[in-house]
Parts: structure tokens; C-alpha cells; sequence
């Protein structure tokens, strides 16, 4: 009887301590999506739905105005970054996990080593690098586009891409790497060339590719810090010319920062508002790549 | 004779170890042709040689020749895939793409060596490569469902028909029935003395009693060599060699 006992003692006792563990992991989390919600849902609403497109209003007035210009920012930046980044990473990623001769296994290695140190960069570092990149470059793309400015939306795209290429690139890589060498023999032996062995892999993998996607577009729309030296941010629309990509452009983490910091009330009210829809942003994209990994 | 298969002095080295060591074979059209002998004697290199999956390895070295219905595999001016498309092949451990379904595991070769031109070739191709591997009543009502829903040994003959699809004029099998259990294997051995009516099956297996009974021909292999050929029936029951003799009485491999 006595042992039964202490059993159920010891027994309780853990799940006690385990269900705390579990509030104090959940708790967090539930009260940052609850002080964002809280405080930038009613903002969203007082100006719904301007709030997506109008600038943000005179500092100190009791209008709100909106963040149109770094929701515009933010879209600019990330459709470019993921345009131009995605297929880089997917191709290295083949590249490096379908090497065949060793050259090409040694230049993978190198690829590898280079790019899982580059995931390790501050991403204050890879702006400030960018925009030292850029301001060098200047005087030689002056000469070809002379509205050129190194705080620009070309910068931001650049030093996004250095961000997430390098996740997207490793997420695909450790992928095709964990597929059974019998798996991969399989497409060969039915005489499929290396292009065609790795569009069969990639489409066996298609799940993970979704999430590393999905991931490095998260990874983007939330990155601020590299955006600093960049993007640069602003609160007006650019002109829609030839020279969009040439001009600093907003985003909305820029946005929640100068903002949030700028000491005017409608201001920090506003930077809310941005939080909020960032957050919304990141939520759904978690949600669509848990629904597209599902179906697969 | 007629051979379809031709290897002159093939040796084979992997990041500097020496696999197989002057190999000599001619195998006849439209027969089981067995290579068994122990582990590490070098059978699977020397069928993974035949239709260059060996060329994805690290640190290989080919040297003799190799023909294969009158195609030179080894020529530096010979593409890989088209050897590969002359040659099928069924591995240890029934590989089928898991995700994909039956009728494109089946389909995956036509497609993509662009063997057909309608879908509904495609369709009479996967049916018949099906029927061959004596998986067409199994699965005709769910050629859609995934292939990681079938059972090893049908997973196994999905393969073979994956494999026949292509029409090739040689099969390698490297072991097919090590990862099956008895019933499956027997299956799978009684479906191999079938399809030699159509093609030439190279069957690399550590069971000698499964050589004896599905084999034409077989090959006796030991350290990287090949010390004895001849009929089944010749080797098994009158080997010359002491070694090919100690093998098939299992006292030793």
C-alpha cells in the first residue's frame, strides 16, 4: 500500500511541475501576441481600412494616418528578395548535395562551410556591410544611373537576400542530403541526367522546400536590423519610375522602430498598428505552411 | 554464343582500394545469369559498374571495358543515361519514390526518357510493366495511392516494373529478395525466371540456393575475381573450383 502511495505522490508531483514548465513556455508567447493585439487592433480599426494606404499623419496631430508606404516597402523588398533569393539557394543547395565530380564536391564543401557561417552573421553587420559595398560601388553606378543612392531599396533587397538565402540554402541542402542514396540511385538508374534526378528530388521533397520557403519569407518580413543601413526607410511613397529601386523605401519593421521611437503619440500609436500587422503577417504564413505541409 | 553482356578485364578501384581485379564475362541473351559469393567479394560493384550508377561514388576508377548490346559503357563519348536506359535496375531495399503514386512510380521512366507520346500509351506501358511484375490485380483500383501504401514485396515488384517500363535489354538485380520475407521472396524468384523471356536478368545474390534455383548461369565471386562460370546445374553439382564447392555447401560465406 505504502509504495502505491508514493507513486502516486511522485507521480503528481511531476505533472505538476511539467504543467508549470508548459504555462511558463505558453505564457510568454501569449502575452506578446496579447500586448501587440491589445494595443494595435483598435489603431487598425480607427483608420480601417486608410490604414493600409495613407501615410502616416503629422506628428502631434490626433489623426493616425497609415503605414501604406512601408506596407508597400515591405512587399517591394520581399517579393525582389524572394525572387531573386529563392532560386540562388535552391540551385546552390542542388549543387552542393547532388555533386558528382570532385571538384564539384569541393567547391560544395566550400559553398557549405561558407554559407552555415554566413546564417551566424549579426544582421546589423551584413546592412552596415552592404551599404559599405554600395557606397564604394557609388561613383561607378552613378555613372551608368545617376539618381543611385546607397540607401536604397536595391541595398535592401541585396542585404535581405544575405539574410535568408543562407536558411533557405541549408533547410534544402540538409534535405536532399537525408534522402536514401537507394532513392537517388533509383532516378539515375532510369536514366535521368542530374538536371532531371534533381527536379524528381526536390519534387519528393516539396514539403521541405515549402517550409524553407515559407520560413525565409518569414525571416524577411521581419528582418529590421539589416534593413538600416539599406533600405533606410521612409514615410512617403516613392515616385513608381525607373528610379523605384534607387531610392530608400520603408518597411514596416522600420516602421515600428522610428515610429515607436519618434516620442509623438499618434506616432507610437501607429508603430502599434504596424506590430500588430507584422505579427498578423508572420501568423498566417506559419498557418499556410503548417495547412501546405499537412496536405502533402 | 550470343552475349549481351561483354566485360574484358575490368578492374575497379574506390578512393584507392581495389574492388574488383581483373574481371572476365560474357553473359548470354534472355537468361538468370547469378553472381553470388560472399560479402565484400565485389558483386554489387560489379553491377553497379554495368550501368554506371558507380559513377555517383566518390574516388572511382574504372579501367577494361565494358559491352552492353553492342554499346561501349566505359567510352568516354557514351552518356550514362543512355546506358542506364538499356539497362534496369532493382536494388536491396524496394525504393520506390514513397510519395509518389503507383501509376508514377511506373510512369517516372517513360516520362522522363520521353518514351511515349499519348497518355494513353503511357497508360497501356505502366499497365503492362505492371501485368509483367505480377502486380496488375493487386493495384488497378488504386494506381493513385502513394507507393509507401504497398506492402515490401509488392513495393519490390513496383519496382520491377519500374524498371521494365523503360523496355531495357538487361535487369540487374542486387539482391532483391534480402529485405522480404519467404513468401515474398519466393514471388519475386518465380517472377524472375519469367522475365527472362523479354530480358536478361544479372542477379547479384548471397543465397546460393536462390542462385540454384532461379539461375541459367551463374558466376562464382571471391575477392574482387570471378574463379568460376558455367550452367547451374554445372556448378552445383560438380564444382571445379574448392573455394565455388566450400560456397554452395555453406561452409563458408
Amino acid at each position: 500500500m505504502k509504495p502505491l502511495m508514493l507513486r502516486k505522490i511522485r507521480s503528481l508531483t511531476m505533472l505538476a511541475l511539467i504543467s508549470t514548465a508548459f504555462a511558463l513556455t505558453l505564457l510568454p508567447v501569449l502575452s506578446l501576441i496579447g500586448t501587440v493585439v491589445y494595443n494595435g487592433m483598435s489603431v487598425v480599426f480607427r483608420n480601417f481600412p486608410g490604414i493600409f494606404f495613407d501615410i502616416p499623419a503629422a506628428p502631434g496631430s490626433s489623426e493616425v494616418g497609415g503605414i501604406g508606404p512601408h506596407l508597400l516597402g515591405t512587399m517591394l523588398l520581399v517579393a525582389l528578395a524572394m525572387a531573386i533569393g529563392t532560386p540562388i539557394s535552391i540551385l546552390a543547395a542542388v549543387f552542393t548535395a547532388e555533386a558528382i565530380k570532385s571538384w564539384e564536391r569541393n567547391l560544395g564543401r566550400l559553398t557549405r562551410l561558407l554559407t552555415h557561417m554566413m546564417i551566424e552573421f549579426p544582421t546589423i553587420v551584413v546592412g552596415l556591410a552592404v551599404y559599405g559595398l554600395m557606397t564604394t560601388l557609388a561613383p561607378y553606378i552613378r555613372a551608368l544611373i545617376p539618381g543611385f543612392r546607397p540607401f536604397s531599396l536595391l541595398s535592401g533587397v541585396i542585404a535581405l537576400i544575405m539574410v535568408s538565402a543562407p536558411y533557405m540554402y541549408a533547410q534544402v541542402e540538409d534535405g536532399l542530403k537525408s534522402i536514401p542514396q537507394h532513392i537517388r540511385e533509383a532516378v539515375y538508374s532510369l536514366g535521368a541526367g542530374r538536371v532531371l534526378t534533381s527536379y524528381v528530388l526536390l519534387r519528393y521533397l516539396k514539403s521541405t522546400v515549402y517550409a524553407a520557403i515559407s520560413i525565409s519569407l518569414a525571416r524577411m518580413i521581419s528582418e529590421t536590423a539589416a534593413l538600416f543601413f539599406t533600405a533606410f526607410g521612409s514615410n512617403v511613397y516613392p515616385p513608381l519610375d525607373s528610379n523605384l529601386l534607387f531610392r530608400p523605401v520603408g518597411s514596416l519593421t522600420l516602421a515600428v522602430y522610428t515610429l515607436g521611437l519618434s516620442g509623438y503619440e499618434n506616432w507610437v500609436e501607429l508603430s502599434w498598428a504596424a506590430s500588430f500587422i507584422l505579427l498578423m503577417l508572420c501568423l498566417a504564413l506559419f498557418a499556410l505552411s503548417k495547412v501546405v505541409i499537412r496536405g502533402e | 554464343m550470343d552475349s549481351v553482356v561483354q566485360i574484358r578485364d575490368l578492374w575497379v578501384s574506390i578512393g584507392g582500394r581495389s574492388i574488383l581485379r581483373g574481371v572476365n564475362l560474357e553473359i548470354p541473351r534472355n537468361v538468370v545469369f547469378a553472381i553470388m559469393g560472399p560479402s565484400g567479394s565485389g558483386k554489387s560493384t560489379l553491377l553497379r559498374s554495368l550501368n554506371r550508377i558507380l559513377d555517383l561514388y566518390e574516388g572511382v576508377s574504372v579501367k577494361g571495358q565494358i559491352l552492353i548490346d553492342g554499346v561501349d559503357v566505359y567510352n568516354s563519348k557514351t552518356d550514362p543515361s543512355e546506358v542506364r536506359r538499356l539497362v534496369g535496375m532493382v536494388f536491396q531495399i524496394p525504393n520506390p519514390i514513397p510519395n509518389m503514386s503507383i501509376y508514377d512510380n511506373v510512369a517516372l521512366g517513360p516520362r522522363i526518357n520521353k518514351l511515349v507520346r499519348s497518355r494513353w500509351e503511357l497508360d497501356n506501358l505502366v499497365k503492362r510493366a505492371l501485368e509483367k511484375a505480377y502486380l496488375w490485380d493487386e493495384v488497378k483500383d488504386r494506381l493513385h495511392l502513394p507507393a509507401s501504401k504497398l506492402s515490401g514485396g509488392q513495393q519490390q515488384r513496383l519496382c520491377i516494373a519500374r524498371a521494365l517500363a523503360m523496355k531495357p535489354k538487361v535487369l540487374l538485380m542486387d539482391e532483391p529478395t534480402s529485405n522480404l520475407d519467404p513468401v515474398a521472396s519466393a514471388k519475386i524468384e518465380e517472377l524472375i525466371v519469367e522475365l527472362k523471356r523479354d530480358v536478361t536478368v544479372v542477379l547479384v545474390t548471397h543465397n546460393s540456393f536462390q542462385a540454384s534455383r532461379v539461375s541459367d548461369y551463374v558466376a562464382f565471386m571471391y575477392d574482387g575475381q570471378i574463379l568460376e562460370v558455367g550452367l547451374t546445374g554445372q556448378i552445383f553439382t560438380r564444382p571445379k573450383n574448392k573455394l565455388t564447392e566450400k560456397y554452395i555447401t555453406g561452409r563458408f560465406g
